[in-house]
Parts: C-alpha cells; structure tokens; sequence
C-alpha cells in the first residue's frame, strides 16, 4: 500500500485545502485551436512554486464569452468550471453520481468539482475525465465574476491585477 | 457605424507628411510616453532607406535613460532584425520601392521595442540587486545558521560551482539559494548549473532557485527554472518560505 503523501488523492486533497497564490504574470494566447486562447498561472503554495497551475481558456469569437477555468496539478485537471452553453452539448451525472448531484442533463454553465470526482482517481492515477459536475450560481455571468469566484473556492489568492480581462478576437 | 465607415475612418491612419528629402510616416506603433513612432523615409542611391531618425533613444533619454549603457545589447536586437544602429537612429537597409511600406513598419516596431526595452533595463538597474537582498534576508531570518563561504559543489560535469547563499537547515542539510534575474542569460545560467548540480546528487544539499518576481515571468519561464529540479520560490515569498523550511 502507498504511504499517504504518495497518494495523488491525498496530495490532491491537501494541494486544493491549503492557501495558493499565483506567480508570475498571466496573457491570452492563441492555442492550436481557432478560436481558442489560453491565459496561465503557476501555483505557490508555502512560498514554493507547486506542480499545480490555473489556467483560463477562453472562445473570443462566442457570443455568450464562453469559457473554461481550470486547475491542474502536474498536467492533470483536478477542477473544472465550464462556462459554456451549446459548445459542448449537455452534460450528463452517470448513475454513480454524488449524493446531490442532478440527474437531468445540464446544459448551463457548470462545475467539475475535486471532491466529486475524487472517487474516479486512484491512488497512482489521476482521473482521466471528470465525470461529475454541478450547475453554478445564475449570478455568475462573466469571466470576472466567475475567476473571483473559483478562485475563492480553492482559495488561490489574487489581486485586481490578477483577474484576467476578456481577450481581444484571435491574435495574429 | 457601417464597416464602410470604419474603413474610412481608419484608412486616415498612419498619416503621412511630405518632407523636403522624403516623407515621415506616423506609425501605429506608441512609444512608452504614448507617443507614436514617426519613421522617416528617404531616396537612397537606387532604392529607399527608413529610419527613426533616433526616436527610441530621445525617448529613453528623456525618462531619465542613458542608453550607451545597455548599447550592446541594443545593437543584438537591432542587428537581429537585420537593421542597423547609427549613431542613436535606427536604419533599415536600402530598400526596393516596393518593399517601402515593410521598412517603415520594421523600423517603427524597432523603435517600440528598444525604447520600451531601453526603459525596463534602467528600472531593473535602479533598484538593488536580488543577490543583495537574499543575502540580507538569509541573514536577518536564519542569523548564524548562514554558511558564511557559501559551498562549491562539483556538478555531473566535474565543473565546480559556487553558491554564496547557503544556510544550514535544524535536519543538517544544506539550503542553497540561487538568484535568478529576469533575463534570458541570468535565466540559461542558473537553469544549466542547477541540471548539472542535481545531475550529481551531492547528499546533504537541498537546491533552490528564487527568482525576482519584481519582475513579470511568464508561466513557461517559471516552468523552465523548475525543470532544473531545484524548489523554485519567487523572491517575494522567501521570507515565508525560509519561515517554514528553517524553523
């Protein structure tokens, strides 16, 4: 049996409780996808730069600002929030689903939560999809109000300088 | 507004005035004051040379830049871009008529960079040096348990290195804190010693790179100290961090 701290479940359970904040500086830039720009942050937990990152993607061109915030730990998502409305079709909870959790599909913005989809990852494997998701608050309408939002949920600390504007139309 | 209109308004941008020798353009490109770059074109012998007729310099000189400081380091960016450097003015190459418009846009965005470039430097070379301050903070947060020498340690390569900021951790291993300035040199550097220290797995050593978050990193170049293998911790957040390590 693995000791704890070789848990990814147990890192990633102390990684998301504790406080972070965000070195260095974030920018939109275009990814291979058209129409798609990426902002990130590394993580710092304990005056250390982590394994851990916040990463922003963002649809210019879509009407409705879609978008994605996500956290990752060594290149895995652990948390997602998506808020998109037609780009993905509608999500649907599997009957495993947690207590609480929708049974009819959910086609507004949403989140994966960690501690949702934690039963998926296991000791040496982080989940490959987060399966598990819940709608959000109605009155998160922007990517403003949302970054603040998720980040206050997995306490990464920030400052005004730190919210990301909404990017300009692809970048040449 | 129609695009038509749109078309027209912005069709009146870059402006151009006719001089006695040539022709100044007012480019799109703003220096860091807010003002734009006028690139100056002129006849040659068969063919057009541009130039910002040293508008990058006047505008580092005047916030305060002297800029046969960093001049060498002007001339590489200059030089990179296949232009030259004339006594303070940027110069593009004698151009075909055709390729007058690509001059004036090389030459304008020339301009942009070195001032901004010109400006950034001075502000780092102001304010004191992140080896400096480490330094003191080692000090003030861990008192003796500083290695006054500092350690020489021999990489995977046989070369040795030396580290100035070490402290002697309660475990009784060593803490060695290397600085790392925003700049691709001071960047490659550490990044290489730190590879090549881990590569021989002295014992008793544990590595650190801080880097100078005065400054804007980008998430690959923080990504690019970690891969070295050391912890990466950013200047700012040292004393916390030397709280909990040293403790």
């Amino acid at each position: 049996m693995a000791a704890a701290s070789d848990d990814i479940r147990v890192l990633v359970d102390s990684f998301l409780a504790e406080e972070k904040t965000l070195a260095g500086y974030g920018d939109f830039v275009n990814t291979e996808q058209p129409d798609e720009q990426e902002w990130r942050r590394l993580l710092v937990q304990n005056g250390e730069v982590t394994d851990g990152e916040l990463r922003v993607i963002a649809y210019p061109a879509s009407p409705k600002r879609e978008f994605r915030l996500l956290v990752l730990m060594s290149d895995h998502c652990v948390t997602r929030l998506d808020y998109v409305f037609d780009r993905d079709g509608a999500h649907i909870n599997d009957f495993h689903r947690p207590m609480g959790y929708p049974s009819l599909p959910i086609r507004k913005p949403h989140i994966h939560r960690w501690d949702a989809n934690r039963r998926i990852a296991r000791v040496d494997k982080y989940p490959r999809k987060l399966l598990y998701a819940i709608e959000i608050d109605d009155k998160i309408t922007n990517l403003e109000r949302a970054f603040k939002w998720f980040c206050d949920e997995l306490r990464i600390s920030f400052t005004g300088e730190d919210v990301p504007a909404w990017p300009t139309r692809r970048l040449v | 507004m129609t695009p038509v209109e749109i078309m027209e308004l912005m069709a009146s941008w870059p402006t151009i005035s006719r001089h006695e020798h040539g022709a100044l353009v007012h480019t799109h490109c703003l220096l860091p004051s807010g003002s734009t770059v006028n690139v100056f074109i002129q006849p040659s012998v068969d063919g057009f040379v541009a130039t910002d007729y040293g508008a990058a310099f006047s505008e580092a000189r005047a916030s305060g830049v002297v800029p046969d400081r960093h001049i060498k380091s002007v001339r590489r960016m200059i030089d990179a871009r296949g232009l030259r450097l004339n006594d303070g003015q940027i110069w593009s190459p004698k151009v075909h008529r055709d390729e007058v418009p690509m001059a004036a846009i090389l030459v304008a965005n020339a301009a942009k960079d070195v001032a901004d470039y010109l400006i950034t430097q001075d502000r780092q070379q102001d304010r004191p040096d992140i080896a400096e301050l480490l330094a003191k903070i080692l000090v003030r947060r861990c008192g003796s348990r500083v290695v006054k020498d500092g350690l020489s340690l021999r990489g995977k390569s046989t070369k040795i290195y030396r580290f100035e900021n070490v402290i002697e951790l309660p475990s009784g291993m060593r803490a060695i804190f290397d600085p790392v300035s925003h700049n691709a040199n001071s960047i490659n550097a550490r990044v290489v010693v730190n590879l090549d220290v881990q590569g021989a797995n002295s014992e008793g050593v544990m590595p650190h790179i801080v880097f100078d978050d005065r400054d804007k990193w980008r998430p690959e170049e923080i990504s690019l100290l970690k891969s070295a293998g050391a912890k990466t911790v950013p200047f700012s957040q040292t004393e916390n961090y030397l709280a909990k390590i040293a403790a």
